[in-house]
């Protein structure tokens, strides 16, 4: 079986543009009991995901913790192994090279992570930590010093900070410099963690601005992972919100928020607050609960879904096209 | 190691005074190398002067009956003389030499033991080791030793070993399969090693060598890496999934530069603690061998050798027993202090 | 009637043999029935001022000055012995963390039960079904199972269901929430949100509650008060502040929100990092963060100016 060009998502973009496909991919833990360490089951982390990410453009991916976002970003960047499915970066597959062979590759996906302290080693200057980057392209020794001041001054760190350690820096800051980090080895794709959620209000909006002028600058695509649906909004061009493994509805931005379509987005964009007083939240649920309940067959929301019937416990829904941009996976 | 460790480690004022011993004991014992060592030491610890036994501390000698060679420096015994008429300061001094070394070479010994095994461990460990590479060494290693009994059944053993390679290469899904993975044999390695009390392990061992100053700290280092290699495999699975040691492997950093560069120094500070804390164990286990005749051969003066000569004449000389007694006390006791305030210092909870 | 009031109230710490205050002439009131929001980001003081009103500051801390009134009672002069009367049963606190702040060893009923026996004689079979009515006020489902789960049974928004239970329990009139919702997921945080408001109505609870998160503040607050680096910078009602907001602190804040119809716009940000607790600037305190920063604001901390009923802010130049 050859590359599927046929299940492209983006109708708008040529295939040309598309940078990276993940197409069918799967990562289930096993859960192990016992003295013997037998496996009783498995966590489907990640169930068959289907998500194009194009170039210079963002995609932004919504869901509640455990949902599997984050194995998901480890799958497209190789740092877990995958069980099932394909990654297609700019033609070419890669989920099945060797080390060697990935290599190349490595280095034009990156990442950007959640925890501003756990991301950066303690015991390195922030100078040396961005210059594992370049020692892996080969720079020589000084053209790795100027660009380690030009990333710093890229990233707004005065470049007298290189031999500073990381705990003397602020959380914004740390996470300015594992951005330099990232950039260092000229990406295509960098992975976007949660990169804002550890940070204050006030240092939010400055980091987003950051990531927005690197983009413009740099033509970056960014797989832009965040619980928080506003945020997403803001950031992306194409929104794919996550339940339990699955995609369960994926959108041009503007056409989610104008047209949402699956009970799930629609809970989520009624659950967030608005800052707004007039805004009060209201929303409904089939009954409330506060935990994610597994579902073994069918559609994985009907157990909260308000709207459920006896056929969606059953059937397995694929992810439906309901109009240009838009997919749905609801049997609705 | 930064600021934040001074001033953290300056306020501990034990720590200090550990600290200031061990750096007078590592004075004391390269002086005690120099000044003992050679044709006509300055301080001979195997001069007999028979004439002379048993003198308390401090006496001066009795330039009469001796031959000049024979007059010790200042022509005082500083900690007296022993049965045989020889110094007991020099033959401190020569002591000091020996459980310096034995300290530092044993727990190197065992540190770089300890660090390679902990280190496989835990970043290695979720690997499973495939069932017929168990087998395999099984094989071999039985193989080896009927070698030595009878030739038929190493023989014999070559065989299946070949069988079984065969047989694998072809299809067998129950031995490409893994059910042990590297971590539990290590662990269970350590387990086992532990199981030993360590002090007649090593009695044991030194039974069945030569003993010589060099076999002791090996023995010693081979017998007392297991605390250094569960801390650095602790260590080494909680780095492991550390986010910036997945980033140096996002950027394609390579495998043996994220092990030495990133995460080595990461875990060292726990091992520099429990080698400081080794070094102190080491030195009273080389003693306590010594004592109980095991460790080095007698000509050459050890701390434990002293000890158990002078527990004859521990109420005629009590010299004798108290001036290694109080030495091993202070300096051993100098490490733990010391082990114990890096310890509060390098614990990255109290720091930031 | 105001059911607390807090004045002037300033609370130092020790810092590496520094005395730093913390929180800085902090005023506020909360009616009966009322919720306030305080509303800052981390390292603003608006932890440490809750923790002072239960007297729970870390050992290195002090309150240096200012009273804290309950019910006419001043807080800072009771004894400990008063104060532990105090805690739990008129004034009570739920935490950010629901895994760390539940004992891992004992099951819910020891839990909620502990919080009613160290303040009251009841029986055995009437905790139980004390337990039980608390448990379905929060709502939590099948309350007679539940009760003898342990807390890792729970989910984290069951968990945070089981504290406020525990903080109802020997019904307070002022319970202090900590960034209660700020572990949880939105949806999840939704339905706590909704549970402090109707709990709130139908037993008029005061509520005192902290967070980062201006949406959740237009949610749930009906008065406000915004702290910067130890000082409350504005306070007013929920209205006042969203929108009619006068200190710049409170502005760039409101505008660094992400909103989906400015998506071309750059995010308008506060430039600058929050001032260390040891190094804060001598005036106001956001004068190097600030746009319209004159002479007068590096020199002096502004006072509060009055701007329309209960609408105050601290600012030299607005206002």
């Amino acid at each position: 079986m050859g590359i599927e060009l046929d299940a492209i998502y983006w109708d708008n973009v040529y295939l040309d543009d598309i940078l990276l496909q993940i197409r069918k991919i799967k990562k289930y833990f096993p859960i192990k009991r016992g003295i013997l360490k037998k496996t009783v089951g498995w966590i489907k982390a990640v169930d068959g995901v289907d998500l194009d990410i194009a170039k210079g453009k963002t995609l932004g991916l919504v869901g509640e913790s455990g949902c599997g976002k984050s194995t998901l970003a480890r799958l497209i960047l190789r740092l877990t192994d995958i069980d099932e499915g394909k990654l297609i970066f700019e033609g070419r597959e890669i989920q099945s090279l060797s080390d060697k062979e990935f290599k190349p590759i490595r280095k034009k996906i990156q990442i950007v992570f959640q925890d501003p302290f756990g991301s950066l080693n303690p015991k390195m200057t922030i100078g040396e930590t961005i210059e594992e980057g370049l020692r892996v392209l080969e720079l020589h020794a000084e053209k790795r010093k100027k660009r380690v001041k030009e990333l710093l001054e890229m990233v707004g760190i005065p470049a007298s900070g290189m031999d500073m350690y990381p705990h003397e820096f602020s959380g914004g800051q740390r996470q300015r410099i594992g951005i330099a980090r990232a950039l260092s080895v000229n990406p295509l794709l960098i992975v976007c963690d949660e990169p804002v959620s550890a940070l204050d209000v006030s240092i939010q909006a400055q980091i987003i601005n950051l990531l927005k002028d690197l983009q413009e600058a740099f033509g970056i695509a960014y797989l832009f992972i965040s619980h928080d649906i506003n945020l997403v909004g803001y950031m992306s061009d194409m929104i794919a919100i996550m339940y339990l493994g699955q995609i369960v509805e994926l959108a041009d931005s503007e056409e989610l928020f104008r047209n949402p379509k699956h009970p799930y987005t629609n809970l989520l964009l009624s659950a967030v607050p608005e800052p707004d007083p007039k805004k009060k939240i209201f929303f409904k649920l089939k009954r409330q609960t506060d935990t994610i309940e597994w579902v073994e067959h069918g559609c994985k929301f009907w157990k909260r879904c308000p709207y459920a019937s006896s056929e969606c416990k059953e059937t397995e829904i694929p992810l439906k096209k309901i109009s240009s941009a838009h997919w749905v996976k609801c049997i609705r | 190691m930064n600021r934040g460790f001074w001033a953290i480690f300056k306020k501990d004022k034990l720590g200090m005074l550990g600290l200031f011993i061990f750096i007078l004991f590592f004075v004391i014992a390269i002086l005690g190398l120099i000044l003992t060592s050679g044709r006509h030491p300055l301080f001979d610890p195997s001069m007999i002067r028979l004439e002379e036994k048993l003198k308390p501390p401090l006496s001066h000698a009795n330039i009469n009956v001796l031959s000049p060679e024979q007059i010790p420096p200042f022509g005082i015994y500083i900690f007296g003389t022993d049965e045989l008429g020889r110094d007991v300061f020099s033959r401190m001094l020569q002591g000091a030499w020996v459980s310096l070394t034995v300290g530092f070479v044993a727990v190197g010994i065992s540190v770089a033991i300890g660090i390679v095994i902990g280190g496989i461990a835990g970043y290695f460990g979720h690997y499973y080791i495939k069932n017929y590479h168990m087998l395999l060494i099984c094989l071999f290693s039985l193989g080896i030793f009927s070698f030595v009994k009878r030739y038929w059944s190493a023989l014999f053993c070559t065989l299946i070993f070949l069988l079984l390679l065969l047989y694998v290469k072809t299809k067998s899904p129950f031995l490409k399969k893994g059910i042990i993975s590297v971590d539990t044999l290590i662990t269970g390695i350590i387990d086992v090693m532990l199981c030993f009390p360590s002090f007649f392990l090593i009695l044991t061992i030194v039974a069945f060598i030569p003993g010589s100053l060099y076999s002791i700290m090996v023995v010693i280092g081979l017998t007392s890496w297991m605390g250094t290699a569960r801390f650095v495999r602790a260590e080494f699975l909680s780095l492991r999934e550390q986010d910036f040691v997945l980033a140096a492997k996002a950027l394609g950093v390579s495998e043996f530069r994220i092990i030495f560069r990133h995460m080595m120094p990461n875990a060292i500070a726990p091992v520099l603690v429990s080698a400081t804390l080794g070094i102190a164990s080491a030195i009273l286990t080389e003693a306590g061998l010594s004592f109980l005749g095991f460790g080095v051969p007698p000509p050459h003066a050890t701390w434990g050798n002293i000890l158990a000569d002078g527990k004859q004449y521990l109420f005629d000389a009590p010299w004798l027993t108290f001036a290694p007694g109080i030495a091993i006390l202070v300096v051993v006791l100098s490490f733990n202090l010391f082990g114990e305030a890096l310890r509060d210092a390098l614990n990255p909870r109290l720091r930031y | 009637m105001e059911l607390l009031s807090v004045r002037d109230l300033n609370v130092g710490f020790f810092i590496e043999e520094k005395f730093a205050l913390a929180v800085r002439d902090v005023s506020f009131s909360v009616k009966k029935g009322e919720t306030l929001c305080i509303v800052g980001e981390s390292g603003c003081g608006k932890t440490v001022t809750s923790l002072s009103i239960l007297r729970l500051i870390p050992p290195n801390g002090r309150i240096v000055k200012g009273n804290i009134h309950f019910k006419e009672k001043d807080l800072t002069r009771l004894s400990e012995e008063q104060m532990r009367d105090i805690r739990g049963k008129e004034i009570s606190m739920i935490f950010q963390e629901p895994l760390t702040s539940l004992n891992p060893v004992f099951t819910i009923k020891d839990q909620i039960a502990e919080a009613i026996i160290v303040h009251e004689n009841v029986l055995k079979q009437e905790i139980t079904d004390r337990c039980i009515t608390l448990l379905k006020e929060v709502g939590i489902p099948e309350p007679e199972k539940r009760l003898y789960d342990y807390p890792h049974q729970l989910s984290g928004g069951q968990r945070q269901r089981v504290m406020i239970a525990i903080a109802l329990a020997c019904n307070p009139s002022l319970i202090i929430a900590d960034e209660p919702t700020t572990a949880l997921d939105v949806t999840v945080q939704a339905q706590i949100l909704n549970l402090f408001k109707e709990l709130q109505e139908r037993y008029k609870i005061s509520l005192l509650y902290i967070t980062h998160d201006l949406s959740v503040v237009a949610q749930i607050a009906d008065k406000v008060c915004v702290m910067y680096s130890g000082i409350i910078v504005e306070e007013g009602s929920v209205e006042n502040i969203f929108y009619r907001p006068a200190h710049p602190y409170t502005r760039g804040l409101l505008d660094s929100l992400p909103k989906r119809a400015h998506k071309k716009q750059k995010l308008k940000s506060i430039p600058g990092v929050v001032p260390d607790l040891l190094s804060r600037p001598k005036g106001c305190p956001f004068y190097p963060r600030c746009s319209l920063t004159k002479q007068v604001c590096i020199e002096k901390i502004p006072n509060f100016k009055e701007l329309e009923d209960g609408h105050r802010v601290r600012c030299h130049i607005l206002g």
